[in-house]
């Protein structure tokens, strides 16, 4: 099966079954899922404001405005990044490489804040609220998996070492 | 894994890509209205006091070169823009560039307020050029967020540099020197 498909499951394995789903995962499974979470959330959560620097851009025609948008991408990578730290915190060591794959409940709540603020259902929130909720219920999960999440062996620095 | 994680987690994909799909539409149905007037699009109607009496209006542009600040007195980047400006009000006549920095005090100031403030200001360092004063829609026309927010205009009207924040007054003479040379 494909590595995509792979991330589905483990995704969705976080959101219906986190605690399984995390006890479940061999050494190697989901060690890149921080990096496409961090993708998933630009698409999800803040393509119109990706439209939005897209727009200056074109309208300012100089390096002011790639840079203006460079720092407003930045700032919308903020919250998960900030989240991705508290659940290696969370986790604490040995099971930290599961932040990543913990993010899925931010992933799940973001965007469907999102979707249900640009289809008119709930039109005015804060911008800071599927941050704030999709980092809490991240840190939620992270606590409720941390016990099942078996701890990695320390990584030898060279190889003759790991015998 | 069980089918329910499969089923959740294609679930997650499809809000994901429900969600970018419909801001990506939403935001380019409205993509001429996002962020600010940009280069080369038309300049909008706006008329805006100036302190010492008269309007500055949209009908003005076309003759000579001009540079149009937004700025407020509480904001400190806009008071060092200020001074640069007035260096380049020193540098060229008035009837090759014209200089306009239109007050945009906020905060629940009136215009009448800001009248006085804005000229007080001017007294006080002495500045040689034009002050206006906008009651909010000039700046909504020009999609002014932040400021300092600059623009320079060419002789025939046309929007041809957007300065967003504070910049040199050595990038903002560039664009005028330029601007100016054209015939």
């Amino acid at each position: 099966m494909s590595a995509v498909l792979h991330w589905v499951e483990r995704q969705g394995g976080m959101l219906v079954a986190p605690r399984r789903t995390a006890a479940a995962l061999g050494d190697d499974e989901g060690r890149r899922d921080g990096r496409w979470a961090l993708v998933v959330w630009l698409l999800g959560v803040h393509t119109y404001d990706i439209v939005e620097v897209v727009a200056r851009i074109v309208a300012l025609r100089n390096l002011d405005g790639v840079l203006g948008g460079a720092a407003d991408l930045a700032f919308a990578l903020l919250a998960p990044f900030v989240t991705i730290f508290a659940l290696e915190l969370g986790l604490g060591t040995g099971r930290d490489h599961r932040a990543g794959t913990c993010l899925a409940p931010m992933l799940a709540v973001g965007a469907s804040l999102r979707l249900v603020q640009t289809t008119g259902l709930w039109p005015s929130f804060p911008t800071w609220l599927p941050g704030l909720v999709g980092a809490a219920a991240a840190i939620g999960v992270a606590l409720y998996v941390r016990s099942a999440v078996p701890v990695r062996r320390a990584v030898p620095v060279r190889p003759e070492e790991a015998s | 894994m069980s089918r329910r994680a499969v089923i959740a987690g294609w679930a997650l994909v499809a809000v994901v890509a429900a969600s970018a799909i419909h801001s990506g539409v939403v935001g380019a149905l409205r993509f001429d209205r996002m962020g600010p007037l940009g280069v080369g699009r038309e300049v909008p109607e706006f008329r805006v006091p100036l302190v010492d009496g008269g309007e500055f209006r949209r009908a003005d542009l076309p003759g000579r070169v001009h540079v149009v600040t937004f700025w407020a007195t509480w904001c400190p980047y806009c008071r060092d823009e200020l001074d640069d400006l007035q260096a380049m009000a020193d540098r060229w006549p008035d009837d090759a560039v014209r200089i306009v920095a239109v007050n945009r005090e906020g905060g629940g100031v009136s215009v009448g307020e800001a009248m006085v403030m804005a000229r007080q200001y001017r007294d006080a360092k002495g500045l040689g050029f034009g002050i206006g004063v906008d009651d909010g829609r000039m700046g909504k026309a020009f999609g002014v967020g932040g400021i300092p927010h600059t623009v320079v205009f060419d002789r025939t009207g046309r929007l041809r540099e957007v300065f967003q924040g504070r910049v040199s007054g050595e990038r903002i003479a560039g664009v005028i020197d330029a601007v100016v040379a054209e015939r």
